[in-house]
């Protein structure tokens, strides 16, 4: 039965391939030549991801694609191309079209020269014409514009400025996309998956700027190469590295300092980057005169490092990968946790029309803590996860009008969810261990981007994913009280469980005219693996479960509509985007869960149904001397949860009915910049006491339904003044000033509300917040030679 | 597992280096009124006190009302003892002086002729519990420990191989210093089942605490008790709902289970003693 699945899904995936081919079917008798190559930055080498190729004659075009390569197949003749990408001057070019030809076209930035009048490229409405909608591009450049946290430039926190996206809570880099959980959200650097994407307990991102070419976010209208997480996928890929010669940047900030290294190895074939980062705040502690804080360690580091190799026009071999670490130690405890990511991709061109991407992925989160060894008490505690992960990716340019994207992947995931012992003959811990859990997770994929005429554009595709639990396992069979009764154990390499889950994906955009269309799409996604975590900012002791016999995998359906609008000249882009989502096998966790360490773990889960929607404004001034963008989000997010709540409706943890950010930029002159972002958002729902017992010396809280309460509404704002060296044409040294603030009129934010008893007046309570950080000043010096 | 406390403490690093605090007004709804229970029976041959109070709403900032006037016994399915409401002490229930729990039987308590709704009626409230048996004590030693800047009370004996539940109550000098229910050690045996505890600390007597602070000669008593899982998870839970929460670490806010019925709040708890003691050295 799972044979001919099989075989049918690969007959249904090859037809368009066959299908599509103009070449082969007897309609299309006219012969097609194509133009294709890559589009880079002339300045540094760096592969351009979604530049525009546009054909003046047809009015049509296309983009390249994550690797810097576009092609284009059209009838023979002359045409006039327009090769451009925002913040670059445009090339345009006659070519007579007689031949297949490759064109590398290398672009200048414009960073350095600054017009009064701004040209826009001719496909400057790109975000009214691509059918293309829910997402959202950020460039390293626009990220390290925005003021930051103490000056630690953040693209997980510049994302969180986007409509639809909501930071979990203050400073935190975990995120909610559209009402879902952050465990829902796939991060990618280099297309390896990175499990914990903060450092210091979720105030940083392990990402490092520097060594980052582009970000974009994905919150519905998930591309079908993406799969496995419910609501979001955020694409990180890193520089390439400088192909032209070499660069070192760096910066010192007021909590890390960063260098980066990279150059070419063999000019215009071979280059590399290199990039570091190490918090220095811990060099600090020992001064400090309490003796609390004195006698810890605390520290993270992270690098990123990168071999691009060019072997001919046909081939190109990328290295890639991250390794990170958090480090607090003190005279109890220790601990260290992190990433580490490796990526190895192989770009192939079968022909001009068809780019080939083969890669190998391996990722890992792993943690360790404990306490110091010797004593009765001592113990260690391990917990890791691993994936390895082979992918192949098809890019068919089959016409102008069709692109047709095609693959399979497999990943290989490992969990170690944890194993407690003793530390030395002293302790009395014995060896604990939450069995290992293994699981397969194979795609097939394919989709089509179809321009049916000059007005409408479709986007159709499907995506197959077989999951498999693999032994050796132990199983826990629970009865209706959740209580585990007996357990099953599974062989090595037994497939004991298996699920097959077919996603379709459609999308359409249809033209009224050149500054307005409307666009609408409908995905559906599955999640395999999930996050055992009931907090809501997200502790570095992550356990990551699979699906098994006693979890079905999380479903979630989305559509979405959206009107998009560009105004003056393609000056302003505005959209409003609606969705409405619906998710089934919604995991929650029951009351007073036991999620560590915790070999029955599935006992503590329950399932139910989501819902979110809501609605989207964005209204953005790409560039000029005045940019930036203002976005307003009004939406719900609720979960039915039998066992929850009495099974009655609550709102999701992450729902924040009003969420609004302006983000500005105004360069005042060429060497000046100043920066503001304001955030406010709707207090995040909580659950307060309504009654109180007295109970054994203490007051004991009864609380309300859950989530039936908010916190204060949250709003802060940031500014930050960029102040540039002057630039000289023979000096290779450059370096800029930047003064920051963090929440510059010192609102008190809340983090957490406490209530707590009076110690004087034993017979009274009282409420209190927690808030994190006031008025933050920071200042960062960055240079680059 | 301790690790979360831990943690907490982490959090709490961060939070020298950048949180403040700051009292807030907030407005909270009632809910109904519910029957508190505070009751316990012990291996110890004592009066064993059953406490009856309402709850009320969180801002109150009163004595707990007491209730009076109920019918309270304990039954251990064969015996039965009814208890007195002391007159000092209004809604405080004891059994005569005689009465001790033996280990393995389950004892059940039952409360009558109390009206907490106020409709008229009256309703009746009962709660189980079994008295788990508990290994004796070998030795405790003492040990100034630097690092804590505490007196550490050291604990030698076994762990039985069955699922066992502890507390570890402290007297100095015949004065209980683990004088509210959050503040004694309670810990299950999951990572060290069958195991000699060689030493580990229970109990401690800390400088800061007030009232609290080890002299050298100080008389130490140790008390270990024996408790049932649910016992153990209720005395958790209201560690968990009483210390104050984060969005890092805390899971959602949730009501502490006891094993009262009919929607009281509360705990009857049966549980087995055994005792060491020692001298500060």
């Amino acid at each position: 039965m799972k044979k001919i699945t099989l075989i049918v899904l690969i007959l249904l995936f090859s037809w368009p391939l066959i299908a599509g081919t103009p070449d082969k079917s007897g309609n299309s008798a006219v012969k097609r030549y194509t133009l294709s190559g890559s589009i880079s930055d002339k300045n540094n080498g760096e592969q351009l991801i979604g530049a525009t190729l546009f054909v003046k004659e047809l009015k049509t075009g296309t983009t390249s694609n994550v690797y810097g390569f576009y092609s284009i197949s059209l009838e023979p003749g002359e045409y006039t191309f327009t090769w451009a990408f925002l913040g670059y001057e445009s090339i345009e070019k006659k070519i007579k079209l007689t031949a297949n030809t490759t064109q590398n076209v290398e672009l200048v930035s414009k960073s350095q020269k600054l017009s009064e009048v701004e040209i826009r490229a001719q496909r400057a409405n790109e975000n009214v014409a691509k059918n293309e909608m829910s997402t959202v591009k950020l460039s390293s450049k626009t990220i390290k514009e925005i003021p930051a946290l103490m000056g630690e430039v953040d693209i997980i926190k510049a994302l969180q400025l986007l409509p639809g996206v909501q930071a979990t809570s203050e400073g935190a880099t975990g995120f909610s996309v559209r009402g879902g959980a952050p465990d829902q959200n796939l991060i990618l650097l280099d297309e390896a998956t990175v499990y914990n994407a903060s450092h210091f307990l979720g105030f940083f991102s392990v990402f490092n700027n520097d060594a980052i070419k582009d970000v974009t976010i994905y919150k519905g209208d998930i591309p079908v190469q993406f799969g496995g997480r419910l609501s979001s996928v955020v694409d990180v890929r890193m520089n390439d590295g400088n192909n032209k010669k070499f660069v070192a940047t760096g910066g010192i900030g007021t909590i890390s300092s960063r260098l980066t290294v990279e150059g070419p190895l063999v000019k215009d074939q071979t280059s590399f980057i290199l990039s570091g980062r190490r918090t220095y705040f811990d060099l600090f502690l020992p001064l400090s005169s309490d003796e609390n804080i004195r006698d810890n360690q605390v520290y993270f580091y992270d690098f990123n490092a990168k071999i691009s190799h060019k072997i001919n026009e046909n081939n190109r071999i990328f290295l890639s990968g991250y390794f990170g670490r958090d480090v607090f130690n003190n005279d109890f405890f220790r601990m260290n946790l992190g990433n580490q990511t490796f990526t190895m991709r192989w770009n192939h061109l079968f022909s001009q029309k068809l780019f080939t991407n083969f890669t190998f992925i391996q990722s890992k989160y792993d943690y360790q803590l404990g306490t110091t060894p010797g004593q009765a008490n001592s113990f260690t505690w391990k917990s890791q996860l691993l994936d390895y992960g082979l992918k192949a990716d098809f890019n068919y340019f089959i016409t102008p009008e069709n692109n047709l994207k095609f693959g399979v992947s497999s990943i290989y995931h490992v969990y170690h969810p944890g194993r407690a012992a003793g530390d030395g003959d002293n302790s009395l811990f014995t060896e604990f261990i939450v069995p290992n859990n293994y699981a397969f997770e194979h795609s097939i994929y394919a989709g089509n981007d179809q321009k049916v005429n000059n007005k409408l554009s479709l986007k159709y595709g499907i995506r197959a994913t077989l999951f498999q639990n693999i032994g050796s396992a132990t199983i826990y069979n629970y009865n209706t009280n959740f209580e585990a009764i007996d357990s099953t154990v599974y062989k090595k390499g037994d497939i004991f469980n298996h699920y097959f889950r077919i996603e379709p994906r459609f999308g359409a955009a249809y033209m009224f005219n050149d500054k307005f269309s409307i666009k609408a799409n409908y995905s559906r996604t599955y999640q395999f693996i999930q996050l055992a975590q009931n907090s809501t900012s997200g502790t570095p002791l992550d356990v990551w479960f699979p699906a098994s016999p006693n979890i079905e995998p999380q479903s979630a359906d989305q559509f979405s509509l959206g009107f998009f609008r560009n105004f003056l000249g393609n000056t302003f882009e505005a959209s409003i985007e609606g969705y409405y989502k619906l998710m089934n096998n919604t995991i929650d966790f029951k009351d007073h869960a036991q999620l560590l360490l915790n070999e029955k773990l599935e006992g503590e889960v329950r399932v139910g149904e989501a819902k979110a929607y809501g609605v989207e404004f964005l209204l953005k001034k790409p560039d000029g001397k005045l940019n930036g963008w203002i976005s307003y989000t009004i939406s719900r997010s609720e979960r039915t949860i039998p066992g929850i709540n009495d099974g009655r409706t609550y709102l999701a943890p992450f729902d924040k009915t009003h969420n609004a950010s302006v983000v500005l930029n105004y360069r005042i002159s060429n060497r000046t910049t100043l920066s503001a972002n304001w955030v406010y958002y709707t207090g995040n729902p909580v659950t307060f006491p309504t009654g109180r017992a007295n109970i054994g010396g203490v007051i004991a809280p009864i609380y309300s339904d859950r989530n039936s309460y908010r916190m204060p509404d949250y709003h802060r704002l940031d500014v930050s003044l960029t102040l540039k060296s002057k630039e000289k044409p023979n000096r290779k040294w450059s370096h800029e000033w930047v003064f920051s603030v963090y929440n510059l009129y010192n609102r008190h934010n809340a983090w957490s509300i406490q209530f707590s008893k009076d110690e004087d007046k034993p017979n009274t309570t009282y409420a209190e917040k927690v808030y994190l950080f006031g008025f933050l000043p920071a200042v960062t010096f960055n240079f680059k030679f | 597992m301790k690790s979360l406390k831990i943690l907490s403490a982490l959090v709490a690093f961060i939070l020298i280096l950048n949180a403040c605090t700051e009292r807030i007004d907030i407005k909270l709804d009632d809910t109904y009124t519910r029957l508190v229970v505070e009751g316990a029976i012990s291996t110890d041959t004592t009066r064993h006190i059953v406490k009856l109070t309402k709850t009320s709403s969180y801002f109150a900032n009163e004595e707990p009302p007491a209730v009076s006037g109920a019918i309270v016994k304990i039954s251990d399915g064969t015996q039965e003892w009814t208890l007195t409401e002391n007159p000092q002490k209004p809604g405080v229930y004891e059994t005569s002086p005689l009465v001790y729990g033996v280990p393995g039987k389950t004892y059940t308590l039952t409360i009558r002729n109390v009206d907490i709704d106020n409709n008229g009626q009256t309703e009746e409230y009962t709660a189980s519990s079994l008295l788990q048996p508990i290994n004796s004590i070998d030795s405790i030693r003492t040990e100034y420990r630097t690092d804590y800047d505490a007196w550490e009370i050291k604990l030698y004996t076994y762990d039985s191989p069955m699922e066992d539940h502890y507390l570890f109550n402290l007297y100095k000098n015949n004065v209980l210093q683990t004088d509210t229910i959050t503040e004694p050690l309670i810990v299950n045996d999951k990572l060290f089942n069958g195991n000699y505890t060689n030493g580990i600390g229970v109990a401690w007597l800390r400088d800061e605490k007030t009232g609290e602070k080890g002299n050298v000669g100080d008389h130490v008593l140790l008390e270990i008790w024996g408790i049932t899982k649910d016992y153990y998870n209720f005395i958790s839970d209201i560690g968990q709902e009483t210390s104050g929460s984060n969005p890092m670490f805390s899971g959602p806010p949730a009501n502490i289970r006891g094993n009262v019925n009919n929607g009281a709040f509360g705990f009857f708890a049966a549980y087995s003693i055994s005792r060491a003691s020692g001298v500060l050295k």
